[in-house]
């Protein structure tokens, strides 16, 4: 049911996804044809999302309000996507972004900025290098790069929870056996299947990043509002190839992790206005 | 050193001023409400991305975080590693 809202269309729907019907959002302007420019989101992992939903939401309208077309789907087995956690793995996610991207290109859009939370990053990179003429910009909100230290973090869930229950002390090692075993694992709600387990492990956008020629932008919401280890890496790994990285940290609030749910005006702001210089 | 780790805490657990009096006898793990695994591991996070050096899954244990000042003398320990 298509819904107008303060000069914005926004269009719930279902997307034929390879595992399952997949939950959409569309969202442009009310006014005139639709645009040719777009821009696509690529969720955060797990509780990220659900900390992040109203950041993305309002970004999602102002990019609309702007004349983007914008697309936000739920993964297969997340949000209100068929499939349960469990039954999601890295390949299903990786085929149903590329199906959405594909829907974006048949309503027209023909430069589409690729948006990516955290781990979404790596579900962004890995199919920019299949979409590049539809592709024109990265906007990358605190990017995961390595799955790895981003796996690391999410045992170490585990491990904390282990640590406040004065359970038998864990270490992500172990959990990580408990996968090569082929066993999944629960961790803060989230039934992590071993495979889904390894490719985030086997994620990495290194490569990926010094061969992208889009524009890139990397924001970041930090300590004292400079930019952290990972926004130098990545702008190292790009000025060797001479690629336009732009890197912009402020201080704010951890939208994405923290207890109660936050908005940082300034990310939305420099974001939108990053978009409009890219694409 | 200790004004650091507390800026990141109140930072990371949404504490705003709440950690003013805070002094390196203040007791966090059982006492600060805000403390739970979730938080455990956000604290541990934003300290390796602050300070650059990786915390091992063995560190991350009730002694560490049983005061402030335990805290901060882990962080301390970890910078000179």
């Amino acid at each position: 049911m298509t819904k107008t809202d303060r000069g914005l269309v926004h269009t719930p729907f279902f997307l034929q996804g390879s595992a399952g019907k997949l939950f959409a959002l569309h969202l442009q302007s009310a006014d005139g044809a639709a645009a040719e420019k777009g821009v696509l989101f690529f969720p955060p992992f797990a509780e990220e999302m659900n900390k992040s939903r109203r950041m993305v939401s309002l970004q999602a309208r102002r990019m609309a309000a702007s004349g983007y077309q914008v697309l936000l789907v739920d993964l297969y087995g997340t949000g209100d996507s068929e499939g349960d956690f469990e039954d999601a793995r890295w390949e299903i996610w990786r085929d149903d972004m590329r199906s959405a991207a594909g829907w974006m290109a048949e309503q027209g859009v023909r430069s589409c900025c690729l948006w990516g939370l955290r781990l979404g990053t790596l579900l962004a990179v890995e199919i920019e290098a299949e979409l590049q003429s539809l592709v024109n910009g990265l906007l990358l909100w605190q990017p995961v790069l390595k799955g790895e230290t981003y796996l690391t973090q999410f045992l170490r869930l585990r491990i904390a929870s282990e640590m406040m229950t004065g359970g038998v002390p864990l270490t992500t090692q172990k959990l990580r056996d408990t996968f090569g075993a082929g066993e999944a694992i629960e961790i803060a709600g989230y039934t992590l299947h071993p495979d889904l387990a390894k490719s985030i492990d086997a994620a990495s956008a290194d490569i990926a990043l010094t061969q992208i020629a889009a524009p890139v932008g990397c924001f970041q919401v930090t300590v004292g509002g400079t930019p952290n280890a990972i926004a130098k890496r990545l702008l190292q790994a790009r000025e060797a190839g001479g690629l336009r990285t732009d890197v912009e940290a402020m201080p704010g609030e951890q939208f994405w992790q923290s207890a109660e749910i936050a908005v940082v005006d300034e990310l939305l702001e420099r974001s939108s206005t990053w978009l409009g210089s890219s694409l | 050193m200790l004004e650091e780790v507390k800026a990141i805490l109140a930072d990371s657990l949404q504490l705003a001023d709440r950690t003013a009096d805070f002094t390196a006898d203040t007791p966090l793990l059982g006492s600060l409400p805000e403390l739970d695994s979730f938080a455990v591991v956000i604290v541990v996070t934003a300290l390796e991305d602050h300070f650059d050096f990786v915390v091992d899954d063995d560190e991350i244990s009730a002694d560490t975080f049983a005061t402030l000042g335990t805290l901060v003398e882990f962080v301390d320990g970890k910078c000179q590693a």
